[in-house]
């Protein structure tokens, strides 16, 4: 950054300590899968064979180039290049959808193969996580449809551009999520 | 108007004190029951204790209201913030009172599973799993509760908001928890199951803070912000 003078918290204070919980919950999650994971490793190892590590690496890059051009479109907020924002905030949601998309695929490949969440531990966690983990990309992308039609109020200037970040920050979040999520889950084997 | 809120507040703590009282030591029910015990062994949870399941299931029926009272209160507070968060205000109140219905069954289901000795095991084991599951899955109700509560209290634009702003985040954090024990429905053990520690230990736990938190909230904008200082 090239203004260390009035260093500030992007967004504000309160969105960081959303972004912590969240990242709190993951992380207890993360550890009980990793506790029970410890009692049976053959069990889980096993279960984690047919899941598409192809599909899981397609969705990583989604996610990642999603996360280049939500940065971009905050970075091009801040200079007020509103038009260039805008832009590259939509290629950011796009990625969203994409991810969902592959997400479904991948879902319908375990359901053709009669993995379901009872086939097992692993599947449990399988679902329930990266369940858990859609739930938070379609409520990101959503947010980033908001921030994108945030109308920049000239009385409260700050608004739109704290909201703005408050939406990459949150997008960042997801995308750390699935960062961990997906070695956890898909190169267990 | 004043007296209203502070009485409905401390009501609202009276019957989570209630809860807390039926629960614990006489339903022994924190944790709930494993969801994988066999039929005798869940006949012998509730005939053994029989009456501390009834007079503590009592309790926390009687507890209940104080939550809907809870909620008058905070909607009202809600109302009158700047913008005016009414639609929001309205979403908070019926959502909660949702979340609180389950109590009435709940309890009911449970009373009615320890209300015959002589019952078969099948039946109670079926009466309290619908009790468990009826606990459990309207859980989600609490979710549209706090997104509301969250928005209004971001919204709130005025020079002294009602609301402290991270009384929003934090209430989207609640929110955010909450949503994993509805799936006390798919699983029997584990963490989702209704003993487990997504399911039962982090949302109930969460619950309990987001109470206290929010109580002090209210308390401290009765006591000092400028809509509320002064009139009584």
């Amino acid at each position: 950054m090239s203004e260390p003078e009035n260093r500030r918290i992007p967004a504000e204070a309160g969105v960081w300590v959303f972004v912590i919980s969240d990242m709190m919950v993951f992380a207890i999650m993360f550890a009980s899968f990793v506790y029970h994971r410890s009692q049976a490793p053959e069990l889980y190892a096993m279960g984690s064979r047919p899941l598409s590590v192809g599909l899981g690496l397609l969705n990583t890059i989604v996610l990642l180039t999603g996360s280049l051009f939500v940065a971009r479109g905050v970075e091009a907020f801040r200079i007020a290049h509103f038009d260039r924002s805008r832009r590259l905030i939509l290629l950011g949601i796009a990625c969203g959808a994409l991810f969902v998309g592959v997400k479904c695929v991948e879902w319908n490949d375990a359901f053709v193969a009669g993995l379901t969440p009872l086939a097992g531990d692993f599947h449990m966690f399988y679902f329930m996580l990266t369940g858990i983990h859609l739930v938070h990309v379609i409520l990101a992308s959503i947010l980033l449809i908001i921030v994108r039609n945030w109308k920049v109020d000239p009385a409260r200037p700050a608004a739109a551009l704290i909201a703005t970040e408050a939406g990459g920050i949150v997008w960042h979040l997801v995308d750390l999520i699935w960062i961990v999520l997906f070695p956890l889950l898909y190169l267990t084997s | 108007m004043n007296t209203i809120h502070r009485i409905c507040i401390w009501l609202g703590l009276f019957g989570l004190v209630l809860m807390g009282a039926g629960m614990m030591p006489l339903m022994h029910s924190v944790p709930p029951p494993d969801p994988l015990l066999g039929p005798d062994a869940v006949k012998a949870f509730y005939i053994d204790n029989s009456l501390g399941i009834r007079i503590g299931a009592l309790l926390v029926l009687a507890g209940s209201p104080g939550f809907i009272l809870f909620y008058v209160p905070l909607s009202s507070m809600m109302a009158r913030m700047e913008p005016r968060s009414w639609e929001l205000a309205a979403i908070q109140l019926i959502c909660g009172t949702f979340a609180v219905i389950p109590f009435m069954f709940f309890t009911l289901l449970l009373i009615a599973a320890a209300y015959r000795p002589d019952q078969a095991a099948l039946t109670i084991q079926a009466l309290a799993d619908v009790g468990w599951l009826g606990l459990f899955v309207p859980t989600i109700f609490a979710v549209p509760q706090m997104f509301a509560i969250g928005a209004a209290v971001l919204r709130d634009r005025s020079d002294v908001p009602i609301f402290p702003r991270w009384i929003g985040y934090f209430n989207f954090c609640d929110a955010i928890l909450f949503q994993t024990s509805m799936f006390v429905a798919v699983f029997k053990s584990g963490p989702f199951a209704w003993n487990g520690i997504l399911a039962f230990w982090i949302p109930f736990t969460m619950f309990f803070w987001w109470f206290i938190i929010m109580m002090w909230a209210m308390l401290r904008a009765l006591k000092k912000h400028p809509v509320y200082a002064g009139s009584n």
